[in-house]
C-alpha cells in the first residue's frame, strides 16, 4: 500500500520534471539556434517480491519462493539535447550566419568559451564581431575578429572579406554529442577541444529553433494527463489507507 | 517548483514584445526613411547552476535593420536618397545632433534647408536672401537660384556614418542618436571619403515588407497561444498537487 503511494509520487515527480523541459522547449520555439531537450522516461527496476518465510523443503538450500513482481514507479533517467538542425530562415542580413555543421566559438570577457549555433552577430563600437550580449566571436587564430567599417562578405569556408581584402576567418568547431553540456538556452560548453570544420558557413541565414510546437504541445498534454492519473491514484490510495486506519478496528458500527 | 510557469511566462513576454514591435513596423509601412525592427528570441550563455535551468527565453534582441528601403522619385528638388548606410546630421532645438535617413529636404520661410519635421541641418545650410529655388546634385552640392536668376553655390550636404549603425538609439520622427554601442559618427561628403554619391530628386521609402511582417505576426500569435497553454497546464498541475490531501 505504501509502496503504491511511492510509485504514484515518483510518477508525478517525473511528469513534473518532464513538463519543465516541455515548457522550456515551447517558450523557445522561436529562439535562434535553440536545441530542444528530450527526456527519456524509464521505469525503475521492478523488485522481486519474495515470501519472507523460507519454504520448508527437503532441500539442502532453502529457496525463497518468488510470488511475483511489483513496479516501483517511474523516473526520468536524464534529459538529452536533441542536436538535430532547426529550419533555416533567409534574412539577407550581413552578419546573420548559419552553419551546416559544427558550432561558432564565442568568448566572454573573462575568457570562458561557449559554443553556439546562434549566428546572429553584430559589431560593437570598436568593430569587433560580437553576439547580442557582447561576447567576442573567435577567429581561426583563437582571437576576436575585428571588422572594418562598411559591408563585409562571408564566404562558405568562413573567410570574411571587406572588398577583396581578407579580414578574418571564422572558427567553427564540431564535437561529439556527449562532449557538450548545456550552458543556458542555445549555448554549450565542451569537455574536449573539438575538431575544426571548414565550409558550410552561409551568410544571410539564421538557424531557428528545432522545437516544433505541435509535437511539444502534444507531449505536454499527454504528460499532463499522466500527472492527473497519478494524482488520482495517490488520492485513492490515501482514501483506502484512511479507511484501513479509521474503520478497520472499529467495534459495533 | 514554479519553473514551468516561469518558462511559459518568459515565452509570453517575448511574443508580446514581438507583436508590439511588428505592430510598430506595420504602422510605419509608409514612413519615409523608416527602418524596421526585428524582434529575435535568443539564448544567453550561463554558467554554474543557471546553466541547466529551464527558464525559457533569455532575451529579446530588437535589431534595427538598416537595409535600404525602396527608392522612388520625389517632387522636391532638394530631396535626395542616401544610397549607402550613411545618415544626414540634423541639429535638434536643444543644440544636440541627431541623424536621419529621411532626406526629403525643403526650405523653410527663413530660407534654411530643413528636414520634413523642420529641423536644421548640422552644419546648417541657408539660402541667400530672395532665392527663388534650390537644388542638390549627386555630390551633395546645394545650388540656389538667386533673385537675379543666377545660380549660387550655397554649400555641401554633410553625411555621417557609424561603425555599428544597428547600435543607434531611435528618437522617433525618423531621428537617431549615437550610443556607446554605435560608435562615433564619421563625417564626410557624398561621393568622397568612401561615401556613396546621393540620388537627387529621389526619396527612400520604408524598408518594411508587409507580407513578411504579417507572416511574423501569425507565428508570434501562435507561439503566444502555445506558451499560454503551457502556463495553464503548469497552473493546473500546481493546483492538483495542492489537492493531494483533500
Amino acid at each position: 500500500m505504501i509502496k503504491g503511494l511511492y510509485s504514484a509520487y515518483t510518477s508525478m515527480e517525473a511528469a513534473w520534471r518532464y513538463q519543465e523541459i516541455l515548457a522550456d522547449n515551447i517558450a523557445n520555439a522561436t529562439t535562434v539556434g535553440f536545441k530542444r531537450e528530450v527526456a527519456a522516461a524509464q521505469a525503475l527496476p521492478s523488485l522481486v517480491v519474495a515470501q519472507q518465510e523460507p519454504v520448508p523443503a527437503p532441500l539442502p538450500t532453502r529457496i525463497q519462493q518468488v510470488i511475483g513482481q511489483v513496479g516501483t514507479g517511474q523516473f526520468l533517467a536524464e534529459f538529452q539535447t536533441d542536436f538535430s538542425a532547426g529550419p533555416w530562415k533567409q534574412t539577407g542580413e550581413e552578419l546573420d550566419l548559419a552553419l551546416e555543421q559544427g558550432f561558432f566559438v564565442v568568448q566572454s570577457p573573462t575568457g570562458e568559451r561557449f559554443y553556439t549555433r546562434d549566428g546572429r552577430f553584430g559589431r560593437d563600437a570598436t568593430g569587433h564581431l560580437v553576439t547580442s550580449t557582447g561576447l567576442f566571436v573567435l577567429g581561426a587564430d583563437g582571437q576576436p575578429i575585428t571588422l572594418p567599417p562598411g559591408r563585409v562578405s562571408v564566404a562558405e569556408d568562413g573567410t570574411i572579406r571587406a572588398g577583396d581584402a581578407v579580414v578574418g576567418q571564422l572558427l567553427v568547431l564540431d564535437f561529439a554529442p556527449g562532449e557538450l553540456e548545456r550552458a543556458g538556452p542555445s549555448y554549450f560548453t565542451a569537455q574536449g577541444a573539438g575538431t575544426p570544420v571548414v565550409g558550410g558557413v552561409h551568410q544571410g541565414y539564421l538557424e531557428l529553433s528545432n522545437a516544433q510546437l505541435t509535437e511539444e504541445l502534444t507531449t505536454l498534454l499527454a504528460v499532463h494527463r499522466a500527472y492527473q492519473a497519478s494524482q488520482t491514484v495517490l488520492a485513492t490510495l490515501d482514501g483506502t489507507l484512511e479507511r484501513a486506519a479509521g474503520e478497520l478496528g472499529r467495534f459495533g458500527g | 517548483m514554479t519553473t514551468i510557469l516561469a518558462a511559459a511566462a518568459s515565452g509570453m513576454y517575448h511574443q508580446q514584445l514581438a507583436i508590439d514591435t511588428i505592430a510598430n513596423n506595420v504602422a510605419n509601412v509608409n514612413t519615409e526613411g523608416f527602418k524596421r525592427v526585428r524582434p529575435l528570441a535568443q539564448g544567453q550563455p550561463q554558467t554554474g547552476e543557471l546553466a541547466q535551468a529551464k527558464l525559457g527565453v533569455a532575451l529579446t534582441t530588437l535589431d534595427r535593420i538598416v537595409a535600404p528601403g525602396p527608392v522612388r522619385t520625389a517632387d522636391n528638388p532638394l530631396a535626395f536618397a542616401i544610397l549607402d548606410d550613411a545618415f544626414v546630421p540634423v541639429r535638434l532645438p536643444d543644440g544636440t545632433t541627431a541623424y536621419t535617413r529621411a532626406a526629403l529636404l525643403r526650405t523653410d520661410a527663413a530660407g534654411n534647408v530643413v528636414t520634413p519635421h523642420g529641423y536644421l541641418l548640422d552644419p546648417p545650410l541657408v539660402l541667400p536672401e530672395g532665392a527663388t529655388g534650390a537644388r542638390v546634385d549627386a555630390r551633395g552640392i546645394v545650388t540656389a537660384t538667386g533673385a537675379d536668376g543666377n545660380e549660387v553655390e550655397v554649400g555641401r550636404i554633410t553625411l555621417a556614418r557609424f561603425p555599428n549603425p544597428q547600435g543607434l538609439l531611435a528618437l522617433g520622427e525618423g531621428l537617431f542618436a549615437p550610443s556607446a554601442n554605435s560608435g562615433d559618427a564619421v563625417l564626410g561628403a557624398p561621393g568622397e571619403d568612401g561615401f556613396a554619391a546621393i540620388a537627387p530628386g529621389m526619396a527612400e521609402g520604408s524598408n518594411v515588407d508587409l507580407a513578411e511582417e504579417l507572416t511574423n505576426l501569425l507565428i508570434a500569435q501562435r507561439a503566444y497561444s502555445a506558451t499560454v497553454r503551457a502556463f495553464r497546464v503548469g497552473d493546473d498541475m500546481l493546483a492538483a498537487a495542492t489537492k493531494l490531501t483533500a
